[in-house]
């Protein structure tokens, strides 16, 4: 993957949460070969959950060793895609040449099937002014986001969703974090991604040691954070359950990953009551916690 | 006394029909709880969520949780009924409710003006007695125990004994030997 000294070339792996493990493994090469600059000229295609965490991978980079990643040959409708989803406004990446005004994607009420990478902070005040902030632009652009899901009570479910997983981030990982959303037609299904990711302390960190040793591995303290009334800050906590219900109850699917565990619980493949789910441990460590949360229709 | 979240809204600067986040349920707590000095003793506090869409479960948790828990101090007890709540608001309160009676393996709930999706007047967990006593009450408006008693066909002292429970959670109202509708 490393053809040219400092230059890795980044396989077509951005399109899918799963496939993007294979992108985390490759976050050692960085450091190991001296990396400085990612070729993503096989990208084809970027889902937001992809982008958020190239994002979080750029920032331990920076904080690491001082300086920014850089992109490189960059297709032309991956550059419009990440313009317009604010990716290089944040001083994370190198910033590459600036695309010409023409080609830039419209930001007209058409192109409103987003919510642009937002910095959730890790200041309790700053946060909440942030989540109100997005939940406002949510609720703009909720009935476009979501038509192809569309009940009354659609938009009012995701509010719930994006303002319980949005503050784990500053109360649970002790670091700012990342949304993004987007719906987009892939495979000829149309999918709304809300991806919610920080590179902070992760779930297993947050619970004591006594709490994580009851669950034994770290996908089953995550799977019973979604379940059952647990947290590792208070007595008691309810807002990963609360957003599990929602998601079963939209039929979607919820996929989290943090530091070397995974839990994803498949609402929309399964039967009545049962989601399949898949709990993996041993993975790749990738600090933090990266939340996806998807709706097929 | 009515309390209306919306207004509450105002007085802290929020136009938004979402109510979100711990701090900001913090927050409209403190000025409930200013507006409670002036309620007199097991006076009914209507707590009207008109103009709100969604209040998440960490508001929940700490407003109306904090309220509930405050109204059963017998220092100055209140009664506690929730008004133009929203279908999410409502699904919302039940899952934080749900939630923390399995916790705390106690029961948690509180009455509602408008009728909620399953049918009654009350979210959270309670008992199908409770629910009949819940409903009967709206209708009569006040029932001595002996009645109550009847109508559930249950033993007079076993029927005391979960009115004198539903009052200390604040779900009926008790005035000598009778109760009232919150």
């Amino acid at each position: 993957m490393c053809n040219i000294k400092g230059i890795l070339v980044i396989p077509d792996k951005l399109n899918d949460i799963y496939a993007f493990d294979s992108i985390i493994s490759l976050e050692k090469e960085i450091y190991a070969k001296s990396i400085h600059t990612l070729d993503i000229s096989s990208v084809s295609f970027i889902e937001p959950y992809s982008m958020t965490n190239l994002l979080l991978i750029a920032r331990r980079y920076l904080k690491n060793t001082g300086n920014r990643l850089k992109l490189t040959q960059i297709p032309l409708p991956i550059h419009q895609y990440l313009t317009r989803m604010n990716f290089f406004k944040y001083p994370i990446f190198d910033e590459p040449e600036p695309l010409d005004s023409k080609k830039m994607l419209t930001r007209s009420a058409l192109s409103k099937r987003i919510l642009e990478i937002t910095e959730i902070p890790n200041l309790e005040r700053e946060s909440v002014r942030v989540i109100s902030q997005a939940v406002s632009l949510f609720r703009r652009r909720g009935a476009y986001i979501l038509k192809h899901w569309f009940c009354p009570d659609t938009v009012n479910y995701f509010v719930t969703v994006i303002s319980e997983v949005c503050q784990n981030v500053f109360e649970h990982s002790m670091d700012s974090g990342f949304l993004a959303l987007q719906t987009y037609t892939y495979n000829r299904e149309n999918v709304v991604r809300l991806v919610i990711a920080d590179s902070g302390i992760g779930i297993e960190e947050s619970f004591s040691a006594e709490q994580k040793k009851t669950y034994g591995t770290g996908s089953a303290l995550i799977k019973n954070a979604l379940t059952a009334p647990i947290s590792g800050k208070r007595e008691f906590g309810y807002g990963l359950c609360r957003v599990n219900s929602i998601i079963k109850e939209m039929k979607g699917n919820l996929f989290i990953r943090s530091d070397r565990s995974s839990v994803a619980f498949v609402y929309n493949k399964g039967y009545s009551d049962n989601a399949y789910s898949f709990l993996k441990d041993d993975l790749e460590p990738f600090s933090g916690t990266q939340i996806s949360i998807s709706l097929y229709g | 006394m009515i309390i209306s979240v919306k207004k509450i809204a105002k007085a802290l600067k929020s136009d938004s029909p979402d109510l979100l986040t711990r701090p900001t349920g913090r927050r409209f707590f403190e000025q409930a709880i200013k507006k409670l000095e002036n309620a007199s003793t097991d006076e009914t506090v209507i707590c009207d969520f008109s103009g709100i869409e969604v209040i998440d479960p960490s508001f929940v948790d700490e407003f109306i949780v904090k309220l509930i828990k405050t109204s059963q101090d017998d220092k100055k007890p209140f009664y506690i009924r929730l008004k133009n709540i929203s279908s999410v608001v409502e699904e919302n309160i039940r899952s934080v409710f749900t939630s923390y009676c399995e916790f705390a393996k106690t029961k948690f709930s509180v009455i509602t003006e408008d009728i909620t999706k399953d049918n009654t007047h009350i979210i959270g967990i309670t008992s199908d007695t409770e629910r009949e006593i819940i409903e009967i009450m709206r209708i009569n408006g006040t029932m001595a125990t002996e009645t109550i008693s009847k109508h559930l066909g249950l033993d007079s002292i076993d029927t005391a004994h979960i009115l004198e429970q539903m009052h200390k959670d604040r779900l009926v109202k008790k005035d000598s030997d009778r109760y009232l509708v919150v």
